[in-house]
């Protein structure tokens, strides 16, 4: 019993230590999540798309919605919304995402979609372009797009799959 | 002639002056940013982000041309709330500039054809290990592949690339090996008269495809030109930055397939949910001295790949493919008479001749880091009586003809590529028989190594493979212990 004090004691200042160091996050403590949503210009009339589409867009490959092709737009890496989108819909890390596509193109396919930021610029240039497809929190919306419902869920229903 | 410009170049331009007269603020205003670093996000994008419909998705009837963000008309911000006119005017610019561009489209002018220039090369160390009787005894430094891609959205869903390899062949060639008796090696000196005629080699170039494709969908594309062959994985993957290993699997460089084919090919996909399905068919001059241009019979060559992707959260992608190719082999040579009645007459007779069928199947498996995947390739080749090539086998007795053979092949590569540096630890093994009259008996090699990607650009390799051959009624070749170290990279 001697010696399991001095080690419990240990434990506990260990926790407390990586507690306070920030090494753990706390999951769920009322930190509110956003929601990433997928805009297409509000006359569009592509309403829905599931996610292994939206994934396939994303990776390079042709997706048609509503007859037409759709021209996806990216942010760039190094934005909060792109990071999450990379994530949630990619599943790939930076590196990964970087390899995939010099790896792509000595295949020969086709390279990465265009990159715009700020996020403002590029909501305006989907309005603007014809078959474009972005991404936005729901909360920065611009009145000129709409959010596109994925596998038939709508960025405020419950289990829509674009949540970081 | 209208101007064919680099994409890279003039976005350069336009952004270093734009840098150049509003160092801070342009930025924003612009909507620019420079080349994010490899590990940041795609290397192979435009540095600037110009947003370019024509290379990202020209849709029919839709703007073909370069969108460029217009540059700043002042030094405001574009940001959402701050100036939302001029954020309005910035946009609609881009849209005017859109809507112009679809005279390109037309054929009406090519202005903003944006040609991409890209490519990859290696540089290799060899050194067998231990004493063998195959290959060269000695360790060598080479560069391998040179290898310059330009591809270009040609707007309405036309799309063209090409792809050239810069090689030092053909000098010092000394031909196909075994070629009994040897013949003498290739000498490319010529006096450079640059350099008071001193003596400069020169090397070769070789087309490794050159194609126009038009997709009327995603599930169909017609492609015409020189590509290659689409069967399995290597085949595909083939340059040096996205192959795992130094050296392809013994059975891959057998060429059970022709690499390359000059025809037309159809593909496309289809999408089932998490499934994806897709074909590849191929018509082509198929196999033969000088396939790339002329077909020397009236036996086209047709092929084809089927394969099913997978798409799982929990269990990565899979990928299940399978492949076939059936053409007949040709050679043969004019010969020029002049007929009874005075009239020329062309007659080709065949030299050479054998038709081939060959077969593979390949699977794949990606999660996370992890990749397994494996082809399975074989080939009969049946050649027409009274054209059978003649054999002097190595293990003595008298020449012969070469009988109908069946090749086949098949190797395994696994590997994790972790996160630190993109460290990837992989091994592998194959087994390959190249069939009845060859020389050489059935052989299987294990291999294994290290491909260490610290950037998406570049990739450092170290692979040793031990080789091994069946017994047989021949001379012993021996085992093999090589070493390959290669540093490979993409730009």
């Amino acid at each position: 019993m001697k010696t399991r004090r001095p080690f419990l004691t240990a434990c506990v200042a260990i926790s407390c230590l990586v507690a306070m160091s920030g090494i753990t996050t706390p999951v769920g403590a009322g930190e509110a999540k956003t929601r990433l949503a997928i805009v297409v210009a509000k006359d569009s009339p592509v309403s829905d798309i599931s996610f292994y589409e939206l994934k396939r867009l994303y990776l390079g490959e042709r997706v048609n919605a509503a007859g037409k092709r759709l021209l996806p737009l990216n942010l760039t890496p190094n934005s909060r919304e792109r990071g999450a989108f990379d994530k949630t819909v990619l599943s790939m890390s930076p590196d990964a995402i970087a390899r995939y596509w010099v790896d792509r193109k000595i295949r020969g396919d086709s390279g990465p979609p265009k990159t715009i930021e700020p996020l403002d610029l590029l909501q305006r240039v989907v309005a603007r372009l014809d078959g474009a497809i972005g991404y936005a929190p729901v909360t920065e919306i611009r009145p000129e797009l709409k959010a596109l419902r994925i596998d038939g869920k709508g960025p405020h229903d419950s289990g829509y799959p674009l949540e970081f | 002639m209208s101007a064919v410009r680099s994409t890279r170049l003039s976005a350069i331009a336009k952004i270093g002056l734009l840098l150049a007269l509003f160092p801070a603020p342009a930025r924003a205003q612009a909507g620019v940013d420079a080349t994010p670093p490899a590990a940041d996000g795609e290397p192979a994008a435009p540095a600037p982000t110009i947003v370019t419909p024509s290379e990202a998705a020209p849709a029919a009837g839709a703007p073909s041309a370069a969108v460029a963000v217009p540059a700043a008309p002042s030094s405001a911000q574009v940001a959402p709330t701050q100036d939302d006119a001029k954020a309005d005017a910035a946009a609609e610019a881009a849209a005017a500039e859109a809507a112009s561009g679809a005279a390109s489209a037309d054929g009406e002018e090519t202005d903003h054809v944006r040609l991409n220039l890209y490519g990859f090369a290696d540089f290799s160390y060899s050194t067998p290990l231990g004493k063998t009787e195959l290959g060269s005894p000695y360790s060598s430094f080479a560069v391998g592949k040179l290898n310059l891609y330009a591809s270009a959205e040609l707007g309405d869903n036309w799309r063209s690339m090409a792809e050239i390899r810069f090689m030092y062949l053909p000098n010092g060639s000394t031909g196909a090996p075994g070629t009994i008796p040897a013949p003498r090696r290739t000498d490319t000196s010529a006096s450079d008269y640059t350099d008071v005629g001193r003596p400069v080699k020169w090397g070769g170039i070789s087309i490794e495809r050159a194609w126009l494709e038009h997709t009327f969908h995603p599930a169909l594309t017609v492609r015409v030109g020189a590509f290659m062959t689409p069967y399995g994985i290597w085949n595909v993957d083939h340059g040096s930055p996205v192959i795992i290993g130094v050296r392809k699997p013994y059975v891959i460089g057998e060429g059970l397939f022709p690499e390359h084919q000059t025809g037309l090919e159809i593909y496309g996909t289809w999408n089932l949910g998490p499934s994806q399905v897709g074909y590849h068919l191929t018509l082509s001059n198929g196999r033969g001295p000088i396939d790339s241009y002329q077909d020397l019979d009236h036996n086209k060559a047709v092929g084809g790949r089927l394969f099913v992707k997978h798409d799982d959260p929990g269990w990565g992608t899979l990928t299940i493919g399978a492949s076939g190719y059936k053409g007949t082999y040709t050679d043969s040579y004019d010969v020029y008479e002049v007929s009874a009645a005075g009239g020329l007459k062309v007659t080709h007779p065949i030299t050479a001749q054998y038709k081939e069928l060959s077969l593979a199947a390949d699977v794949k498996w990606e999660l996370g880091g992890l990749l397994v995947q494996s082809e399975l390739i074989m080939s009969d080749v049946a050649y027409t009586d009274g054209l059978r090539p003649p054999v002097y086998p190595v293990s003595g007795g008298p020449p012969g003809f070469a009988p109908d053979h069946r090749r086949v092949g098949l190797y395994g590569l696994a590997g994790y590529r972790f996160a630190f540096l993109g460290i990837m630890p992989f091994f592998g093994g194959e087994n390959y028989d190249a069939g009845a009259g060859s020389n050489t008996p059935a052989s299987s090699a294990l291999w294994g190594g290290l491909n260490v990607r610290p950037t998406a650009r570049v990739v450092l390799k170290a692979q040793f493979t031990h080789a091994w051959f069946a017994k047989w009624e021949g001379p012993s070749f021996g085992d093999y212990n090589g070493l390959d170290l290669q540093a490979a990279w993409s730009f």
